[in-house]
């Protein structure tokens, strides 16, 4: 076992609990570009991705009592950025709504997000990026959350059922709809 | 196996998690429909994509920020324990005080209001006695009109007609009244 990996998630919080504070620096290492894709995927913002995982790991500098290891650390970790992520997305929802409200009948200067084709913009790969990306954020919540979890973080069904506290059947009925649903979608961009 | 069973398969198809007989079956599908075929192919193909996704990374400035934030914290979190107020049922000593103060004097307003109970709930008003009612003026205009007058005449004739009658038809209802007895 290399020295990076030492120690396992759930001995580096036991450690942190302990008062090791590189234990906490050690964890921040190994998660923050898993839950930054996982939240950037989620929330499709640079800017605000950032922010809900540094919320998230503060969480877990504040809470870290709060951990028991009956659960993988991974998935306390998950849980916590998935939470912040849906609230951030709810807060947008409200404050679209809000702006759009203000704006009235006759006001036609505001622009919803695009999700038309751009042809030349981007090489391929970008491209089909972007396009899946946006592919995503059509789908409902309950779904984008598993499919990014599964297809995207490739965490096992029983991970993804403890993460979002739904039974294991209803998890895999989700991923196989929600992935149906995306290749729908994506058909439309070929 | 129809459609929409045929859909409820494909992720477990894909990542071979089928029992042999559901297997079998759905490769009779797939043989069946050769449409499904080429679904089948295609999520396989968007499942590939989403895990060849890249790895969104954090900016550099990240940890500086998050040690701010974190210093930030663990010198916030022991002051707010040491100024931390008793709590009277969730509320701070100030806020419930005030809260009691309200509905004390919410309580005494409406006592206040509350109209005082006598001995007689009926009793007459003493501005409303029979010395004080005001006589009818002596020489003030007949309450009754002509036509009035008539009307009751007219009402008074037809009640006579109507007691005739039924003094005829008595007679006639006892006949079969006694009829029906001794039937």
């Amino acid at each position: 076992m290399t020295d990076k990996h030492r120690y396992t998630d759930e001995e580096l919080i036991a450690r942190f609990q302990k008062g090791d504070e590189n234990a906490y620096t050690e964890l921040v290492n190994r998660y923050r570009d898993r839950l930054m894709t996982f939240v950037y995927r989620f929330v499709s913002d640079m800017e605000q991705a950032e922010d809900i995982v540094q919320d998230a790991l503060v969480k877990v500098y504040t809470h870290k009592h709060y951990y028991k290891e009956v659960a993988k650390f991974s998935t306390w970790v998950y849980t916590i950025a998935g939470n912040l992520a849906k609230t951030e997305l709810r807060k947008r929802k409200r404050r679209q709504t809000s702006s759009l409200s203000t704006l009235g009948l006759d006001d036609k200067d505001y622009e919803l997000p695009s999700v038309e084709l751009e042809t030349g913009e981007y090489i391929q790969g970008e491209y089909t990026e972007k396009k899946i990306q946006e592919a995503i954020q059509l789908l409902p919540l309950h779904f984008r959350t598993v499919i990014i979890l599964r297809d995207i973080q490739e965490l096992s069904y029983e991970e993804i059922s403890n993460i979002v506290s739904v039974p294991l059947g209803t998890v895999k009925s989700r991923i196989n709809r929600a992935r149906l649903q995306l290749q729908e979608a994506l058909k439309e961009y070929k | 196996m129809d459609r929409y069973q045929f859909e409820g398969y494909i992720s477990d198809y894909i990542e071979n998690s089928l029992s042999i007989a559901k297997r079998k079956e759905f490769e009779k599908y797939l043989a069946e429909h050769p449409e499904s075929k080429e679904q089948v192919e295609a999520l396989r193909s968007t499942i590939l994509q989403l895990k060849n996704l890249s790895t969104v990374k954090t900016s550099d400035e990240f940890m500086v920020k998050l040690q701010q934030r974190v210093a930030k914290q663990r010198y916030a979190v022991p002051v707010r324990q040491e100024n931390r107020m008793p709590m009277i049922f969730g509320f701070t000593p100030l806020t419930a005080g005030m809260m009691s103060l309200v509905v004390l004097a919410i309580v005494f307003v409406g006592y206040e209001l509350m109209p005082s109970r006598s001995s007689n709930p009926i009793a007459i008003p003493p501005q409303i006695t029979t010395n004080n009612v005001m006589p009818a003026p002596v020489n003030s205009a007949p309450m009754i009109s002509a036509s009035t007058e008539s009307a009751i005449a007219e009402a008074q004739e037809d009640s006579s007609v109507v007691e005739e009658d039924l003094q005829h038809i008595s007679p006639q209802l006892e006949e079969k009244i006694n009829y029906v007895k001794t039937q």
